[in-house]
């Protein structure tokens, strides 16, 4: 048989292999652009050959020899220096892949060469997913897939074409596969390839996903040894500019950043404060230029010495059924965010953990790469942190031990003093402490307490200050930020977070600075919260001797200076700004994508099986009590008096059931294989026929049991079986009727089971 | 030449289906000699919609005899990339590298699926060709049909035998849904006797070349390889039997000449000479007796004696002087009988006698002949009543055809 649609020629294949490989190394290697590597030039390098190469392969059998020759040493010696001056690991490994994609492009390839590309591309596609967590991962990760597939499909066809893969023979007979016109190869691959197949080749693709879902949930989640060793081959600065040291200015710059920082799950919408604040960082020691954390600060962090899912946890530990889950993006700190004291801490992979109790923070040892999810449960929203021992000590009492290694802390800090009072103003000049006792005495003194003297200050703040993210100071003497004080100059956050802390300490109220996120976004389309960097903040903590408890203040205009108290205090997920838009959409993808997929474990396949079972058994159920309450009418329609009435409708009804079953038997069945044989669209696809094969092998198999005895029987067999064959074999037009032939096949094997069922009966 | 009724996969079997031969679709003319029938990898173990997807799941489990799928190199480097990412999801309990496992299994899964696609519905069969001569070069045909509807099939070889030598043929082109080609292997036999021309198996590495499919075959056909032409020198000396071209060519008894009498029947007269009256007469089989039957006619006589032929080389040139003069004498009409040890001498007067006389010279073994004495030749001589070449060796090595005592030819 002719074959109508052409076959791509070797040469051809060769150049889509070509065409594949090149996407195949684009794809991939952009995809470092969401990783945080310096792999910009390796970037630009690919970027500005690969396409070229691609689209012109004869530039590929342009380059010397000599190239050729020195391309591996040369990247070797590269990735040595690059090891060798960046001491980072994974980044240097990433670029080294992307020298090697980039000359696997420029080179020409066999099949050896395009299995170096696949697996070189998965490696930088699976590294950076693994390290981004994006949801944009499932669309790399599928795109590359296909193309990979696409490519593997390639390499095997032109194989079976040069004979099985002997590259040598196959290189001499695809000489001249360079000198490619595209738009010709694209007509010729659309005219030897069938749409119906490319379809089904789609739809197998996405059965792949399907099964790739299926197996994703079904695989037993046990755990080996958890110990996620590729955040060790990558050294990560912190971003954002939460860390110990925070200079004024770095909280505004990091709100002048959008992107999202943080999502929150909450179990209970109801359990959200109106003004939520996300704690991360704790800071006391005032030096002229900023706030910072001090040594013995650092050193009140304990360590837990092995990695686990679940921490204890501190404070009041309300008892509160809200379980939130929280999914913290790479590259903003170490320091956990968290809106108080809480009850338990888990992550979803065990996880070391540097928790101080007396501050209520919790740290990890080192900045995560990639995005962290932990589970708080029990956790205090209302801003006021109870803290008997500094009530009692009148000092938080640090131990004088030497931190771990594993602290992530540095050695300077072992020096540190054991007593922090909260009240060190870090004021060198005179003239700005007598400043300082000035603005108390306008304030009106420490007062009754913290909380009152932090409505007084609060409201002396906002009297001469108004809210702006630039500072205009004009240079002089003194500290600046007594000097902010004593203007009347707009201010951001930190100004005002750090100016209630030294008129505090001013006062002998001790206070310290807290940084971290304020509010977020409530949205709709996930029902999770979103926060972002720019809702970076900074306020303070003040001691209230009549609470004992570090209470929240926050001078910024626009928030209430202290917690709001009583049933207001938590009106839920709705008094939030409301997140909706396209761009909420995305993030509500993004809540999906972490809560189902990035965040899925054992626990969750547990629940998963379990709501399976739940649901079937529900099914069951349901089918069950409907097939009961239908017995249930039908009985209760019989128990009930008969008359002539009810006789008639249950004839009647008898009577339309067996004439139903009386006329499918006799022309609905038939009717119904006559019409899927006209539709049938091959010999084998044919009911008829194949109902035909049925009824030749039962009656060949009850010719075999009970074998012939009459003339008559023989010619009743002889008859079913040609009108059977003539069914099964012989064209449409010569057929007979089909339910005739096989009612009398049917009657044919009855009448030889019977008549063996009578000659059994008679010897009995 | 005959007619066989190729019938579909599910087809109840070909006993009961020979009254259709006219009104089935699926009649072809097929050559009776030297093809075989049609073979698939499924074709036989497949029934109806109704078990199909049973089938397959059994065969899943316990694939037929024969069918093996191994992992190639790009496979292993799957199953190592699939065990490295594992063992780091299991180790990180990482759910990035989880979902790159599953889509690497599943992959593997597609790979098996499509490659099962890919063999579904493809059919082969051999046709061995003919007649084989040792040394001569024979072509065998593999005619490979997809019956399949909507999928073509890409990328199967098949692995061809003939005796020691053996190929691997590749498919190389795209056989779409309906279609057949036909592969020709050129093979040369090397020696006389049976020769078993098979497919041993059909393998691909479709689609992705992760796993090596191979489907065992059984699918075969024995030829029988006659003797080598072998080069001869005629002997002038006694060779009055030696012809110009051209000259002496002689009816064969039957087909002119005047008759000369009536004899008796003997293997191998057509039936056509049979005297039919005569025979009713004398209650025997008579045949008629041309002039042309007793002019020029030679009979050759071949003897399988160990004894005479020590050296199995020499047997084989012998035997190949025998082939080769046979035909030759046949070709001028001039070769009457054929005879081997001590059988009675069989007339050869059509081609299908030569062959015939060729095939037994390819099974031909030496042998021993314990009661016969020394001189056999004496008594060939006396079994045969014509003008008789015989074939004996000469030398250590070579072979020499007799006639009335003198050498006739030598090889």
């Amino acid at each position: 048989m002719e074959n109508p649609r052409p076959q791509l020629s070797l040469i051809e294949l060769r150049q889509l292999r070509w065409l594949l490989g090149g996407l195949l190394a684009m794809l991939s290697a952009w995809t470092v652009f969401y990783m945080e590597v310096d792999a910009l030039l390796a970037l630009a390098v690919i970027t500005a050959t690969v396409p070229v190469f691609t689209l012109f392969p004869r530039l590929a059998g342009s380059l010397p020899p000599i190239a050729h020759r020195l391309a591996f040493p040369v990247i070797v010696v590269v990735f040595a220096l690059d090891m060798w001056t960046t001491r980072e690991p994974l980044p240097a490994m990433i670029r080294l892949d992307l020298m090697l994609l980039c000359y696997r492009c420029v080179a020409p390839r066999g099949r050896r060469e395009d299995l170096q590309l696949i697996l070189l591309a998965l490696f930088v596609v699976v590294v950076t997913g693994v390290f981004t967590v994006s949801i944009a991962f499932v669309v790399q990760i599928l795109v590359f897939t296909a193309a990979a597939l696409a490519l593997l499909l390639a390499v095997t066809l032109s194989d079976a074409r040069s004979g099985g893969g002997r590259f040598k023979s196959a290189a001499s007979a695809d000489a001249g596969w360079e000198r490619v016109r595209w738009p010709e190869l694209f007509v010729r691959l659309r005219a030897a390839v069938d749409l119906r197949v490319v379809a089904l080749g789609a739809a197998l693709f996405a059965g792949v996903v399907a099964l790739s879902a299926v197996l994703f949930l079904a695989l037993p989640r046990f755990e080996i040894s958890n110990d996620f060793f590729l955040d060790r081959l990558i050294t990560k600065t912190t971003r954002t500019g939460f860390s110990e040291n925070v200079s004024f200015q770095d909280v505004v710059d990091i709100q002048q950043d959008t992107s999202v920082s943080l999502m929150i799950d909450v179990s209970d919408p109801a359990a959200v404060p109106s003004e939520p604040y996300w704690r991360m960082l704790v800071l006391d020691e005032y030096s002229g230029r900023g706030f910072r954390m001090s040594g013995a600060l650092l050193s009140s962090f304990v360590s837990t010495r092995e990695k686990i899912n679940t921490h204890g946890g501190f404070g009041r530990s309300r008892d509160s059924d809200a379980i939130w889950t929280l999914y913290f993006q790479p590259g903003v700190s170490k320091y956990l965010p968290i809106a108080g004291g809480f009850r338990r801490l888990t992550f979803g992979e065990p996880q070391a953990l540097l928790q101080s109790p007396a501050l209520r923070m919790c740290s990890l040892p080192a900045e995560p790469a990639k995005m962290v999810a932990y589970r708080v449960e029990g956790m205090d929203t209302d801003g006021v942190l109870l803290d008997r021992e500094f009530a009692r000590e009148g000092c938080l009492l640090v131990p004088s031990r030497r931190m771990g290694l594993d602290s992530g802390f540095e050695a300077e800090q072992e020096a540190a003093a054991r007593e922090i009072t909260f009240l060190g103003l870090g004021v060198e000049l005179d003239s700005d402490r007598m400043l300082l006792d000035e603005f108390v005495r306008q304030i009106g003194g420490a007062g009754e307490g913290g909380a009152d003297f932090a409505r007084r200050a609060g409201a002396w703040l906002q009297a001469r200050h108004s809210y702006s993210l630039t500072m205009r100071l004009e240079p002089g003497e003194g500290d600046p930020l007594v000097r902010w004080l004593a203007s009347r100059e707009p201010g951001h956050c930190e100004l005002f977070a750090g100016g209630l802390v030294l008129l505090a300490r001013a006062a002998g109220v001790p206070a310290r600075l807290v940084t971290g996120f304020k509010g977020g976004a409530w949205n709709a389309t996930s029902g999770s919260i979103t926060v972002r960097n720019s809702d970076a903040h900074a306020w303070v903590e003040i001691w209230d001797e009549e609470l004992d408890s570090w209470l929240r203040a926050d001078a910024t205009p626009g928030s209430s200076i202290t917690p709001e108290t009583g049933p207001d205090a938590s009106p839920g997920a709705a008094s939030l700004e409301q997140d909706r838009g396209w761009g909420a959409r995305i993030d509500g993808l993004r809540m999906l994508w972490y809560r189902r997929i990035v965040n899925f474990d054992q626990e969750s396949q547990v629940q998963l099986m379990r709501a399976t079972k739940d649901s079937l058994r529900h099914m069951f159920r349901s089918a069950g009590e409907t097939a009961e309450d239908a017995l249930r009418s039908v009985l209760e329609w019989a128990r009930a008096p008969w008359d002539f009435s009810r006789f008639v409708v249950l004839g009647l009804a008898s009577a339309a059931l067996l004439g139903g079953v009386t006329f499918w038997r006799r022309a609905g069945r038939a009717w119904w294989m006559g019409w899927r044989s006209r539709r049938a669209a091959s010999h084998r696809r044919d009911p008829v026929r194949i109902e035909a094969s049925r009824w030749l092998v039962r009656l060949a198999h009850a010719e075999r049991l009970r074998p012939v005895e009459t003339r008559e029987e023989r010619a009743e067999i002889d008859v079913a079986r040609a009108q059977l064959l003539r069914l099964r074999f012989g064209s449409r037009e010569g057929w007979p009727a089909p339910a005739s032939a096989f009612r009398q096949a049917r009657k044919t094997t009855r009448a030889l089971a019977a008549r063996d069922r009578g000659k059994a009966a008679g010897q009995r | 030449m005959g007619a066989t009724t190729i019938l579909p996969a599910h087809a109840p079997g070909p006993a009961d289906f020979s009254a259709l031969a006219e009104s089935s679709p699926f009649t072809a003319d097929v050559a009776a000699a030297g093809v075989t029938e049609w073979q698939g990898p499924w074709a036989s173990s497949v029934r109806g919609r109704d078990r199909r997807w049973r089938t397959l799941l059994w065969m899943l489990l316990f694939p037929p005899r024969g069918h093996r799928i191994t992992p190639t190199l790009t496979g292993v480097l799957l199953i190592a990339v699939s065990l490295g990412i594992g063992t780091a999801a299991y180790n990180t309990a990482n759910n990035i590298l989880f979902i790159t496992l599953s889509l690497l299994l599943s992959c593997l899964i597609l790979s098996g699926v499509l490659s099962w696609l890919n063999l579904r519905g493809v059919a082969w069969r051999l046709h061995a060709g003919g007649p084989w001569r040792a040394g001569q070069t024979q072509t065998a045909v593999l005619e490979v049909r997809n019956s399949k509807t909507l999928l073509p099939t890409y990328g199967l070889w098949f692995d061809l035998a003939a005796g020691v030598e053996a190929e691997r043929r590749h498919l190389g082109i795209r056989l779409d849904p309906g279609a057949s080609i036909r592969l020709e292997w050129a093979v040369k036999a090397t020696r006389r006797g049976r020769l078993s021309v098979q497919l041993r198996s059909t393998g691909s590495l479709f689609p992705f070349g992760f796993l090596h499919k191979v489907v065992a075959s059984d699918l075969a056909r024995q030829v029988l390889v006659w003797p080598a032409v072998v080069d001869y020198r005629l002997h002038l000396a006694g060779a009055d039997w030696r012809l110009a071209p051209n000259q002496g060519a002689v009816n064969r008894a039957g087909h002119g000449g005047d008759l000369l009498a009536l004899r008796r029947y003997s293997p191998g007269d057509s039936p056509r000479i049979v005297h039919w009256k005569a025979s009713a007469r004398t209650r025997q089989l008579l045949v008629r007796q041309f002039a042309a039957e007793g002019h020029e006619g030679y009979t050759l006589h071949v003897d399988a004696d160990a004894a005479l032929w020590p050296r199995a080389e020499q047997f084989e040139v012998a035997l190949g002087l025998a082939a080769t003069l046979a035909e030759d004498l046949y070709r001028q009409e001039r070769l009457r009988c054929v005879s081997i040890d001590e059988e009675p001498p069989r007339a050869v007067r059509r081609l299908r006698d030569v062959e015939s006389f060729f095939d037994r010279l390819a099974l031909l073994e030496r042998r021993e002949f314990p009661d016969r004495g020394r001189t056999p030749q004496t008594r060939a001589s006396a079994a045969v009543a014509r003008r008789v070449l015989r074939i004996e060796p000469q030398g250590v090595r070579g072979a020499v055809a007799i006639l009335d005592g003198k050498p006739a030819a030598t090889a």
